[in-house]
């Protein structure tokens, strides 16, 4: 890329006219390129003088003070801000949830946004899943087309630093690298499955290296002030394995946090933001993928 | 405020928390002392902030989205967002206030960007309400002097250039969406968000 096509591309991130691809793309350019970082920086600073054209609008008082519970159960759930997270790299604009579930960051390289809609999520309670057949259970078959779609964004993704103030300080998300890993053991296996509400999910796991990766595309934003939370399912067992959510596309990358045992069941429920308060799911059951021994598919 | 290269409108936008010393020193800036106190978990900092900024972040939310109670959604995100990652604010790249007008601008974009997409919005309707907000906001007399002073050096740069920049940052739109809109190639689009941009940096700066 030119310094011209790379300039041209600057004003447009500056002004949040690049699509998810083209701003992956254009992050990637710029983390080769640290000597264009101050044309970046200087676009962004206009850009943003633009807001200065807005007349200033007071929000309603409640938002205030809806904000500071919501705050308040940030911190009570252990969240704290970034600079008391320890000294380990993190990746920089992603809101993952970081509720000291740093084995979990997803791959979303841009700041999620909710949906305006809740994800519809079927009432089925974790223990009473049902074997086979219903929508929003996993199905044995290739991988969906959006799926494919999310692994070649990782791929492109991969090894560029995201977020405006944070493209030169390269980040490869967790859920990448041991995907990476996973997939060269002569043991890894994958299942998918389709969301009830919308969107897929795909499972790539090695069971000897008890390591599991969770992929989604075109999976709802979960309502305001909740998150994904994944679960082991295990017998009567449900062990927490990290909280997650996806981009504004519905895509993300996660390592399922724990050491992931052959026929564990992984399971997706929408908890409040932080992970479930006491340790156990809700009844707001998503998907869930089992991962059945090698050999022994449905 | 004499030396003519300082005091382009982006050093003068100092009304949101800013001091302005006697003498030359640099204007201290208050959001970033404030950032910097988040980022360490002071609550009470947040608070401050909140009081400082809502306004401003919510005028710029409330304009690329319009309606009021996802713009509410929004901000709320922006600073929670804003507690999670003050860490990584880096005053050698910017004011605390562009730092944090840059959270709103995408999170508001991401949003109206995923409901545009759910309701299948026409997209002719959205390049007329852009217009009309534009317009609108030129109309009003009590704007600020920032608001002013930002209005005319938008109305300075070209017309065509405007226009692809008014439906980037306020209509949320993609440059490709920005072409195929005013049927213009979307060569010629990028070409004209890069001029616009220099050409309202300058601007800003001639007009100070």
């Amino acid at each position: 890329m030119t310094k011209e096509e790379f300039s041209e591309l600057a004003a447009a991130f500056a002004l949040g006219a690049l699509s998810a691809e083209e701003r992956a793309r254009f992050e990637q350019t710029l983390a080769t390129h640290p000597e264009w970082a101050e044309l970046v920086d200087a676009d962004r600073r206009t850009a943003s003088a633009l807001a200065a054209s807005v007349s200033e609008e007071a929000p309603r008082a409640h938002v205030k003070a809806s904000l500071m519970s919501q705050l308040d159960a940030v911190i009570e759930a252990g969240e704290r801000p970034s600079a008391l997270r320890g000294s380990q790299p993190h990746p920089v604009t992603s809101t993952v949830d970081r509720a000291g579930l740093a084995a979990a960051p997803a791959l979303p390289a841009y700041p999620a946004q909710p949906a305006p809609s809740a994800p519809q999520v079927p009432p089925a309670a974790l223990p009473d899943l049902p074997e086979d057949g219903e929508d929003g259970l996993p199905r044995r078959r290739r991988f969906g087309t959006r799926i494919l779609a999310t692994l070649a964004v990782i791929a492109l993704i991969v090894g560029v630093g995201s977020g405006l103030f944070s493209a030169l300080q390269p980040q490869r998300p967790a859920g990448v690298v041991a995907l990476e890993q996973i997939a060269a053991s002569p043991d890894a296996q994958s299942a998918s499955t389709r969301v009830t509400g919308g969107g897929e999910a795909a499972l790539t796991w090695s069971a000897n290296q008890g390591k599991a990766v969770l992929i989604t595309a075109g999976l709802n934003q979960a309502p305001s002030g909740h998150t994904y939370e994944l679960w082991f399912v295990r017998g009567e067992e449900k062990i927490p394995a990290g909280t997650f959510d996806p981009n504004s596309q519905g895509e993300a990358a996660v390592l399922v946090s724990g050491e992931m045992h052959e026929g564990d069941v992984i399971a997706v429920t929408v908890e409040v933001t932080g992970g479930s308060p006491n340790g156990l799911p809700s009844d707001k059951l998503v998907f869930a993928i089992p991962t059945t021994p090698a050999g022994q598919a449905t | 405020m004499g030396s003519s290269n300082a005091c382009g409108i982006l050093d003068r936008m100092v009304i949101d928390g800013f001091d302005v010393p006697e003498g030359d020193a640099d204007p201290i800036d208050h959001i970033a002392g404030l950032i910097r106190r988040v980022a360490v978990g002071d609550r009470a900092a947040f608070t401050e902030l909140y009081d400082l900024m809502s306004a401003r972040m919510f005028g710029l939310i409330r304009r690329v989205l319009v309606d009021r109670d996802q713009s509410e959604e929004v901000l709320q995100e922006v600073f929670l967002e804003a507690w999670r990652t003050a860490d990584d604010y880096d005053p050698a790249r910017g004011q605390g206030r562009s730092w944090l007008l840059t959270i709103a601008h995408r999170r508001a974009v991401d949003r109206v960007r995923a409901s545009r997409a759910s309701v299948d919005r026409d997209i002719r309707v959205g390049i007329r309400d852009t217009e009309v907000a534009f317009d609108g906001v030129a109309e009003r007399a009590e704007l600020t002097i920032d608001a002013q002073l930002m209005t005319a050096a938008l109305s300075r740069i070209p017309e065509a250039q405007r226009e692809a920049l008014v439906l980037a940052y306020f209509g949320g739109y993609h440059q490709s969406e920005i072409a195929a809109l005013t049927g213009t190639p979307l060569g010629t689009i990028k070409t004209r968000m890069r001029d616009g941009l220099t050409r309202l940096r300058a601007e800003m700066g001639v007009n100070a």
